[in-house]
C-alpha cells in the first residue's frame, strides 16, 4: 500500500510538469500579448514601447529563464503580478478563491443528495416507472445546458419577481450569510446538475452490480427483511465505489463553475480566468490553470488512494 | 470473437432449430427497426430527433418556409426587423440584428452536426489508435503515452478548451462548408476526448492483447500493425461504435457552451450557443431569444444520449445501465 502510494506520488510530478509547461507555452503561443491592448482608446503601443513594458514582466528572455523563473515562484507560493494592476495575484486569490470554493462545495452537496439516492432507488426498482423516470431524468440533466436554464431563470425571476432574481453584486459570506446562500443556491444547483446526472447513472450501476452478487442473494434465502438486504448487505458495499467517484466530478464540475460565474457575475476565479484571458492578463491565466489542474490531480490521487483502501479486493501492483 | 448472440444464432441454424433468415435486407431492416422500437421505446423518440437533426443538417431549406431561406434573412442585417415578437411571419421572432431566428436555428444545426459528428469521428479513430498501441506495445511506450494522458486529463475539460481555442482560433484555413473557428473547435475537442477516452480502449484493448488469438497470430509470424489492425481493432469496433453514439451530444454541448462563452463559432455564422450568448443582453425584454435556442441544443443532446443509451443496451448487455 505504501508503495503503491509513493509510486503514485512520484507518477505525479511529470504530469505536473507537463501541465505547467502546456499553460506556460500556450500563453505565450496566444496570438497578441496584453501590450496590445493597452493602448485602449488611444491607438496601439508603438514596438519600442511594447518592448519596454514586456521587459519590466521578464518577457524579453528566453522560455527556459521564464519557465524556470516561473516555476521557482510557484514553489515559494508566489504566484505573480497582474500585468494590468500590478497587484500580486495572490491577494486576488485570497478574495476569490473562497467563493468558488463556495460554489463549488454546494455543487457537490447538491450534487449527491440529488443524485446518490435517486440512482439507488432506481436501481432496487429496476425496471420500474420510478426506474424509467430516473433514467430519463438522469439523460436530461446531462443533456439540458445550464447556461441556458441559467438564462431562463433570470428571464422569469425579473419578470415574476420570484427569490432568485440576482442581486448586481455579490454578498459576502461573513457578512450576510442569509443573503449568500439565497444569491449562491440556484448557481450551486445550476453547477451541480449536470454531475447530478452522471451521479445518479453510477449510483444505479453500481447498486445493480451488487445486487446480483451471490452473498446478496444468500441474504434474501436466509429470509432476512427486504430493508436488512437492501441497506446492509447492498448499499454499505455499493457506496465504496459511489463515494469514490465523488472526486471524478471536479474537472467538469470547475468548467461549470466558470460558465455560471460568468452569467451570474459572481466574482470567484471562473469569471477571473475569463476576463484574465481575454485582456491576455498571462500571469493570471497561468496562476488559474495550475490551480484548477492541481485540484484535479490532488483528487484523482485521493480517488484512487480511497479506493484501493475502502476496497480490500483491489490491489494495486 | 462473435458475440453470444452471434453465436447462438450459429448453433440454432447449424443444428436445423431454425431457418437462416432469407428476407431482403430492407425487410431485414424494417423487422431490426420495429423490434428496436418495442424494445426501447425512448431510445426510438431520441433516433427519430436525430435523423430530423441530420436532415436539418444537410437540407435546411425542407424545413424553412420560402421567405427565410434567402441567405440574407439569416445572415444579413435588418435594421427595421430588429426583436420582432414570434409570429406568422417570424416564427421564433427576430434577433437583435434583424435576423430571423427559425431560420437561423435551423440552419444552426448543420454546425452543430458539423462540429459533433466530425470531433466524435475524431476523436475515436485517435482514442483508438492510442489505447491500441498503449496497450499492445506496453513498457516505457504504454508508460510515455499514459503520462501524456494524464495531462490532458488533469487540466479541466473547458480550461483546456478554451485556451486551445484562443491559441490556434486565426491559425487554421476555412476548410470546405468548415470555417476556421469551427475547424478549431472540431480539432480541440476530438484531441481532448481522443486522448482522455483512450484509457477506456486501453483497458479493453489490454484484456484483447490477452486473447489467444493474438497469440496465435504472434505465433505464425504477423507483423505487430498487422496484429493490431486485423485482430485488435476490429474487437474493439462494438464498444468504439457505442461511446461515439453516446459522445454525440457530449461534443455538441461543449461546442455551445464555447460558443456561449464567446470562443466558439464566431458570427454570422449560425451557432445556437453563440445565439443563446446574444440573446443575454436583452434578456429581460425578449426571453424567447435565448429560450429557442437552449431548446435545440437539449434536444439534440438528449436525443443523442437516449439513442445511445438504447444502442448500448443492444449491443452490449453487459454494460446496460453503466455511465
Amino acid at each position: 500500500m505504501q508503495r503503491y502510494i509513493l509510486r503514485r506520488i512520484v507518477l505525479m510530478v511529470p504530469t505536473l510538469f507537463g501541465t505547467t509547461f502546456l499553460v506556460f507555452a500556450m500563453m505565450r503561443l496566444m496570438p497578441g500579448d496584453f501590450t496590445d491592448f493597452l493602448g485602449g482608446d488611444f491607438g496601439a503601443l508603438d514596438a519600442e514601447t511594447k518592448a519596454l513594458i514586456q521587459a519590466e514582466f521578464g518577457l524579453d528572455q528566453n522560455w527556459a529563464v521564464q519557465y524556470v523563473g516561473w516555476i521557482a515562484d510557484l514553489l515559494r507560493g508566489d504566484f505573480g503580478v497582474s500585468v494590468y494592476s500590478g497587484r500580486p495575484i495572490n491577494e486576488d486569490l485570497i478574495q476569490r478563491l473562497p467563493i468558488t470554493l463556495e460554489l463549488g462545495i454546494l455543487a457537490m452537496v447538491i450534487n449527491v443528495i440529488i443524485g446518490i439516492p435517486i440512482g439507488i432507488i432506481s436501481a432496487i426498482r429496476q425496471f420500474s416507472w420510478y426506474d424509467y423516470v430516473g433514467r430519463a431524468s438522469a439523460i436530461g440533466l446531462l443533456a439540458v445546458p445550464n447556461f441556458w436554464i441559467a438564462l431562463l431563470a433570470i428571464a422569469l425571476a425579473g419578470k415574476y419577481a420570484l427569490w432568485a432574481v440576482p442581486t448586481p453584486t455579490y454578498p459576502g459570506l461573513l457578512e450576510d450569510p442569509i443573503e449568500n446562500i439565497r444569491f449562491m443556491l440556484f448557481p450551486a444547483i445550476l453547477t451541480g446538475a449536470a454531475g447530478a446526472g452522471y451521479q445518479m447513472r453510477f449510483g444505479r450501476t453500481a447498486m445493480l452490480e451488487v445486487m446480483r452478487q451471490d452473498y446478496i442473494r444468500t441474504a434474501w434465502s436466509k429470509g432476512l427483511q427486504e430493508r436488512a438486504v437492501i441497506i446492509k448487505h447492498g448499499l454499505r458495499n455499493a457506496l465504496i465505489p459511489i463515494v469514490t467517484v465523488i472526486g471524478l466530478f471536479l474537472p467538469g464540475l470547475i468548467g461549470g463553475t466558470v460558465v455560471i460565474e460568468t452569467i451570474y457575475s459572481i466574482p470567484g476565479m471562473g469569471r477571473y480566468f475569463i476576463h484574465a484571458l481575454n485582456g491576455r492578463d498571462l500571469f493570471i491565466v497561468q496562476a488559474l490553470a495550475v490551480i484548477f489542474t492541481l485540484v484535479v490531480i490532488f483528487s484523482n490521487f485521493v480517488v484512487d488512494i480511497l479506493y484501493s483502501v475502502l476496497n480490500p479486493r483491489i490491489r494495486y501492483s | 470473437m462473435a458475440s453470444a448472440a452471434q453465436q447462438e444464432d450459429t448453433q440454432e441454424i447449424l443444428f436445423g432449430m431454425r431457418q437462416a433468415d432469407e428476407r431482403p435486407l430492407y425487410k431485414k431492416a424494417v423487422a431490426g427497426t420495429k423490434s428496436f422500437a418495442v424494445k426501447y421505446p425512448m431510445g426510438m423518440v431520441g433516433a427519430v430527433i436525430m435523423v430530423l437533426l441530420v436532415a436539418m443538417a444537410i437540407v435546411p431549406a425542407l424545413f424553412t418556409p420560402l421567405s427565410v431561406q434567402k441567405a440574407d434573412s439569416i445572415i444579413g442585417i435588418h435594421i427595421g426587423d430588429r426583436f420582432e415578437s414570434p409570429g406568422s411571419q417570424w416564427w421564433f421572432g427576430t434577433n437583435a440584428l434583424g435576423r430571423d431566428m427559425y431560420g437561423r436555428l435551423i440552419y444552426g444545426a448543420r454546425t452543430a452536426i458539423m462540429i459533433g459528428f466530425g470531433a466524435v469521428i475524431l476523436a475515436k479513430l485517435l482514442s483508438t489508435f492510442i489505447g491500441t498501441v498503449s496497450a499492445f506495445f506496453g513498457g516505457w511506450i504504454d508508460a510515455a503515452i499514459q503520462r501524456v494522458v494524464e495531462m490532458v486529463q488533469s487540466i479541466p475539460t473547458l480550461i483546456f478548451l478554451i485556451l486551445f481555442v484562443v491559441m490556434l482560433e486565426p491559425r487554421l484555413p476555412d476548410i470546405g462548408p468548415l470555417s476556421s473557428d469551427m475547424l478549431v473547435i472540431l480539432l480541440v475537442v476530438a484531441v481532448h476526448s481522443g486522448f482522455v477516452s483512450s484509457r477506456t480502449v486501453r483497458g479493453v484493448a489490454l484484456s484483447l492483447r490477452e486473447e489467444v488469438y493474438v497469440e496465435a497470430a504472434q505465433a505464425l509470424g504477423a507483423s505487430d500493425a498487422r496484429i493490431m489492425a486485423k485482430h485488435m481493432v476490429p474487437n474493439l469496433f462494438a464498444y468504439v461504435i457505442v461511446s461515439a453514439s453516446l459522445f454525440v451530444g457530449a461534443a455538441v454541448l461543449l461546442e455551445s457552451s464555447l460558443s456561449f462563452l464567446g470562443y466558439g463559432v464566431q458570427p454570422p455564422a449560425p451557432s445556437w450557443g453563440r445565439e443563446l450568448n446574444e440573446a443575454r443582453e436583452e434578456l429581460a425584454r425578449y426571453p424567447h431569444l435565448a429560450f429557442f435556442p437552449g431548446l435545440f441544443i437539449f434536444a439534440t443532446v438528449w436525443s443523442f444520449n437516449m439513442f445511445g443509451d438504447a444502442l448500448r443496451d443492444r449491443l452490449d448487455p453487459r454494460l446496460r445501465g453503466s455511465t
